[in-house]
């Protein structure tokens, strides 16, 4: 129902430091495979900002040492400059890394694996669209492989960083203040813990918000979507909606209100002791000793006073960094999972005969994630032999649809067999299979590429150029497309510029159409070819496919069955099962099922026939 | 919303427009909007006090030798108030999180009335509809940015003029060091800004491209072709040029970010912070005109003042960026609607008879009218069947009928008075319409049904009405009936539909409401022949004495209406019942044969 998929955020879950670091190293690898340059890059920028950071204490500690003990002011001088320069240094080689090297390097690591993603999704099986689990991973992984990568690498970096900082700084601060540096120590940490905590609640409280927030943010949605538009405007759903905004809204103050009760207290906790405490008690402890300490000097005073600034927010970061890269290795396992997924439609590389006949022994079939494990087709048997017509009819639901898939192995049945020449189709590989059919779906789909792009199905060299106006003419495509000024290099869709071709349903549909004519196919499947046509068109339409398609193998689903009348055979489905089967005439004289069909559909033209 | 080039600054309506976001605030939650500044203000002198003037005092008061007890008392007001801030600040933090829905709700109300009362055509044209009210829609929280900038600016103010005055008063060449990188930002900060605001757009639009790929080979949508068609070939092709292009993009603007970013890096770790270094160590000991205590804490107060006093500009130029935003806004909630709701307009009669006279009608931006000079008369009770080609205007009509548009020239008459005197919603109320791209809500299967909430006494007429557009049975298997949830959106177990069972759904609605005149386009679309058959035969004798209006493709279904308009490029081109029509052997005919002839030769059964 929406037009978009909106894949819901992966389920937080706890992961092993082992798992953790397993799942880490495993992305490693494709740093190294396409940008091997990013783990040097990051890495010096680690060490550099460390030594900047231990630099930054014990150079101060130097510098108001001299000044209260009146060193001569040209050495300080230049120890002033000595630290500027470096300063200079690292902060050119960390601009240089951030504006113009890593974003290269993002890209070198974008276009690498999702070629790969890409590659394994389109050989995923078309089943794995159907699991909601592995669909929503597989959205994961696709959008988030590369930036997750690198960001991890990143993360990776500055953790680096601040196990090399604290414990040098901690260490300079040991020798001039012990108890600031331990005291600081357990405060952070215990600070830390509470937060653990903290987090933990308020993860609580994220899952009971969420469907409240996905309510509110749908309908927020409904009144500016132009889909819901008009239907808004009828009757008081309008007001139905905005009253149930206003509840939810009510839902989440008091969902906020009982965890806020719950919170504050250890929010309060956590705050002193992470820091009120670590900040201004040990400043304050720091200037007390200070003016008591006659021995403390001001350099002590003033290096210890940035070391502690320094440690309390590296240790307070570094919590987080914990969070991060166990979400990290979450995402990391949702691309692992994607791309050791094993195909199971697959086959042998070998050659493909000319289709002489196709035949469905005993098929029967159940989608893989159907919840009561319904079998939408059962015992399926029939025969096409090379250029004959055949029709499947049948009501909505009768397993028509899903036939064609597995015709086109999109799926293999759960039983039975489809044979191409006498054998199992199974035994060939499935890209090779599907180029000797061209199948047109109900729910076919145009892409953001131009028309003649999308009639080849692919890509589009000028020696096409006959082969493609041709598979337009067949599809009675040729007069809107004399009607498009750039012709078969326009863009369809707006999805680029506002100058791309938008197409209506119909028209959308003849492109479809036209590529089951682009390609020599020897069989042509078409799922309700005219169903967004009008009366007029798709008699048109129909006589031009016929025509065209005089000497290839053509199977016909359609609803309407002045349509089916043309074909060879026609088999009448119901209920997953072939109920009659036999030309036009034959069904009629048997006077079944078919024939009650077409009896309601003629009804209304043959009564009031004057 | 950043517009290309910045035009000058109109500081009076900057003012205006976040002032008037404020106002939503203080309507909706007045104490979020009193504590918030109050907090702020308390913050700002902690930090000075805390982070500037302790130091300061600290050691100067050493040197000067000033008694213990002084100095102790002075440390520990300033650390009460410290502390006393910080749990201050937690408190309105814990207030803010329960307050802030009721301002986003505040400003979703005033939107979502708004969107329900704007002509429909505000969300057709693609430029109205992408400036205002999809942009308006999204963003409840807007509101926050512009409390948080306010804030922000009481922050810099208290903080930045209080550590300004207290440096200044060691030395004014302090201050002067402070100010570089402000004087800087005013200096290059605009072609940086422009800058970036190119190697943004340039980015956004290769990225869209690289999204669409990547899209395209995960939505289930393309999933089919992506298997069977080679399609795949383009994509990556696409892939490779965009990130090629992206490549490119970097190598032309990365070194000028660079560049500008690195300036500012060297102006406060180098410039500012070494430089103050140097005047500050020179000051003490070749001139010895300065303090100890002051040296050091100059030292390590300058980068934080020098960063805060380049933040004042920051703040401004955000202030106007919230107001770009709170134009496009403003000019939404303030929108003159074209075809208003009149309080005191008299409500629309029970029909006798609808009129349209030489109505025509032209989408605002075609050339072409979609309706040209229509006149027709409809009585009540008569069922009326709308045919034609695609595109021959006749979801216009439908469309005109609701007055979800109002014509260009003709117009609608009800029992003989325009219909624009009576009051709207009272109109709409008359009709039932199904909709070719009818919508389901995400809320239960009654309530999509009845389109409003659901009343005890409602269910048998809801059952009545699946019942009569053949969905009860599918309803009847739902985990809780009638009120199951409809699509996953809020409930695993939501109930999910196909098509033709989401068209009866739709169809549904009429069934269960008991308006005067049914609107119908297309409604068997999705249909199979025998649910199509059942479907009209129940809504005849549904809508028995009702006006039923229905347009459709299959012309076995005109065979039954009291007259038949047939429209081409949107006028109508012939008139009658079926057999009229068919008497005269014109277009009505042809389609006619067309459609019928493979049924009517044959006459076996």
């Amino acid at each position: 129902m929406s037009a978009k998929q909106e894949a819901r955020k992966p389920k937080k879950e706890r992961h092993s430091a082992g798992r953790v670091i397993k799942n880490v190293w495993y992305m490693f690898g494709y740093t190294f495979k396409y940008t091997p340059g990013y783990i040097w890059v990051t890495l010096v920028e680690a060490v550099g900002r460390a030594i900047y950071h231990i630099i930054g204490v014990l150079f101060l500690k130097y510098l108001f040492d001299a000044v209260e003990n009146g060193v001569e002011f040209l050495t300080i001088l230049w120890y002033i400059i000595a630290f500027a320069a470096y300063n200079a240094l690292f902060e050119l080689f960390n601009k240089w890394m951030l504006e113009v090297y890593l974003p290269r390097a993002d890209l070198a690591l974008h276009e690498g694996m999702q070629n790969e993603l890409y590659e394994k999704a389109r050989s995923l099986d078309q089943s794995c669209y159907d699991d909601p689990t592995f669909y929503n991973d597989f959205i994961w992984a696709i959008r988030e492989a590369d930036s997750r990568t690198a960001r991890m690498q990143v993360d990776l970096s500055l953790f680096l960083n601040r196990i090399i900082s604290t414990f040098a700084i901690f260490g300079v601060l040991m020798t001039m203040d012990w108890i600031v540096a331990v005291a600081l120590l357990v405060l952070v940490t215990a600070g830390v813990l509470i937060n653990l905590l903290l987090n933990k609640i308020n993860y609580w409280q994220s899952l009971e918000m969420n469907p409240i927030n996905r309510k509110l943010s749908y309908i927020g949605r409904i009144f500016y979507l132009p889909d819901h538009a008009k239907e808004l405007r009828q009757r008081e759903i309008a007001a139905h909606l905005r009253r149930q905004y206003a509840e939810t809204t009510e839902e989440k103050i008091d969902c906020a209100m009982r965890y806020a009760k719950r919170t504050f207290g250890i929010a309060l906790l956590s705050h002193l002791l992470s820091n009120v405490l670590p900040y201004s008690g040990v400043t304050a402890y720091l200037i007390v000793r200070y003016i008591l300490d006659p021995a403390l000097s001001l350099g002590d005073f003033s290096a210890s006073m940035t070391a502690t600034l320094k440690l309390f927010w590296m240790i307070n970061d570094m919590g987080t960094y914990l969070t991060k890269f166990n979400e990290h290795s979450l995402y990391v396992e949702k691309v692992r999972t994607f791309l050791e997924y094993e195909p199971k439609i697959t086959g042998e590389e070998r050659g493909l005969e000319e289709l002489r006949s196709l035949r469905l022994c005993n098929v029967s079939f159940s989608y893989p994630f159907a919840k009561d494990g319904e079998r939408v087709l059962k015992g399926i048997d029939l025969e096409i032999r090379q250029g004959e017509k055949i029709a499947f009819v049948g009501y909505n639901g009768a397993g028509k649809t899903t036939l064609i898939k597995l015709l086109m192995r999109l799926y293999d049945p759960s039983e039975g067999q489809i044979l191409y020449n006498g054998e199992d189709i199974r035994s060939y590989e499935p890209n090779a299979y599907r180029k000797h059919i061209g199948a047109v779906f109900q729910d076919y789909k145009v892409f953001a590429a131009t028309v003649a792009e999308n009639v080849m199905g692919g890509d589009y060299s000028d020696a096409d150029r006959e082969t493609v106006i041709e598979a337009l003419r067949a599809a009675s495509f040729a007069d809107k497309l004399a009607s498009i000024p750039a012709g078969l290099d326009a863009q369809l869709t707006r999805e680029f510029s506002k100058d791309g071709v938008g197409l209506s349903g119909g028209e959308s549909q003849k492109i479809a159409i036209a590529r089951a004519f682009a390609h020599p196919y020897e069989l042509i499947i078409m799922d309700e070819p005219s169903s967004a046509l009008d009366p007029i068109a798709e008699y048109e339409l129909n006589q031009s496919i016929l025509q065209n398609a005089a000497e290839k193998t053509v199977i016909f689903i359609s609803h309407r069955l002045s349509t089916t009348r043309m074909a060879d055979r026609i088999y009448m489905f119901d209920g997953g099962q072939i109920v009659e089967c036999g030309s036009h005439d034959e069904l009629i004289a048997r006077n079944g099922k078919y024939a009650e069909m077409w009896r309601v559909q003629a009804k209304n033209y043959r009564g009031c026939e004057s | 919303m950043a517009k290309d080039e910045k035009k000058k600054i109109d500081w009076k309506r900057t003012w205006k427009n976040n002032c008037y976001m404020l106002g939503f605030i203080w309507r909706s939650a007045p104490g979020v909007l009193i504590l918030t500044f109050v907090s702020t203000l308390l913050s700002a002198v902690e930090s000075f006090l805390s982070g500037t003037y302790l130091l300061f005092y600290a050691i100067n008061a050493l040197q000067e030798q000033r008694p213990l007890t002084e100095i102790l008392i002075t440390l520990g007001c300033i650390f009460g108030y410290v502390l006393f801030t910080s749990i201050f600040t937690l408190i309105v933090d814990y207030y803010r999180q329960l307050h802030n829905p009721r301002v986003e709700a505040y400003i979703q109300g005033l939107f979502q009335k708004k969107a329900v009362e704007v002509e429909l055509a505000c969300f057709e044209r693609s430029d109205f509809y992408d400036t205002y009210v999809r942009a308006t829609g999204e963003a409840s929280g807007r509101a926050f940015t512009v409390l948080n900038n306010f804030a922000d600016v009481i922050w810099v103010v208290v903080y930045v003029v209080s550590s300004s005055a207290l440096i200044a008063s060691i030395d004014p060449l302090f201050l002067v060091l402070a100010l570089i990188p402000l004087l800087v930002t005013v200096i290059v900060g605009k072609r940086r800004n422009r800058l970036q605001y190119e190697y943004r757009v340039r980015r956004r639009e290769i990225n869209r491209q690289k999204d669409y790929v990547q899209r395209t080979f995960y939505l289930t949508d393309f999933s089919k072709e992506m298997r069977l068609t080679e399609m795949w070939r383009v994509m990556f092709r696409r892939l490779h040029s965009s990130v090629r292009d992206l490549k490119e993009t970097v190598r032309k603007y990365g070194y000028k970010m660079m560049f500008f970013r690195y300036l500012f890096d060297i102006i406060f770790c180098v410039i500012v912070y070494c430089g103050s270094m140097i005047l500050a160590t020179f000051k003490t000991l070749v001139i010895k005109d300065m303090l100890v205590g002051d040296c050091f804490a100059v030292i390590n107060s300058i980068t934080s003042i020098a960063g805060n006093l380049r933040y004042v500009g920051d703040v401004f130029f955000k202030l106007d960026e919230n107001s770009l935003y709170i134009d496009d806004l403003r000019s939404f909630l303030e929108y003159e609607i074209k075809i208003p709701e009149i309080e005191d307009a008299p409500p629309a009669p029970v029909p006798e008879t609808l009129t349209l006279s030489h109505l025509g009608f032209t989408y605002e931006g075609q050339n072409t009218p979609a309706l040209y000079n229509v006149s027709l008369t409809v009585r009540k009770g008569e069922r009326i069947a709308i045919v034609g080609h695609n595109g021959a205007g006749k979801s216009t009509l439908i469309k005109l009928l609701m007055r979800l548009y109002d014509p260009s020239e003709g117009e609608i008459l009800l029992n003989g008075e325009n219909v624009k005197t009576y009051r709207l919603s009272s109109y709409r109320a008359l009709f039932g319409c199904v909709f070719q791209d009818y919508r389901l809500f995400a809320t239960s299967v009654a309530e999509n049904v009845l389109l409003r909430g659901v009343r005890e006494d409602d269910r048998a007429r809801v059952q009545d009405a699946l019942e009569r557009s053949g969905v009860a049975q599918k309803v009847a298997t739902l985990s809780h009936g009638m009120d199951t949830a409809v699509t996953k959106e809020f409930d695993e177990e939501g109930a999910v539909f196909s098509g033709g069972e989401a068209q009866k759904i739709s169809i549904a609605r009429i069934f269960a409401g008991e308006q005067e005149i049914i609107l119908m386009d297309e409604p068997t679309s999705a249909l199979d022949p025998i649910a199509e058959q059942e479907m009209y035969r129940n809504m005849f004798a549904a809508c028995e004495g009702r006006t039923v209006i229905f347009i459709s493709h299959r012309l076995s279904a005109a065979t039954v209406a009291d007259r038949v308009y047939l429209f081409e490029h949107g006028r109508i081109v012939e008139e009658g019942t079926h057999t009229e029509l068919l008497a005269q052997n014109g277009k009505y005919t042809d389609m006619w044969h067309k459609q019928a002839d493979n049924y009517t030769e044959e006459v076996t059964a």
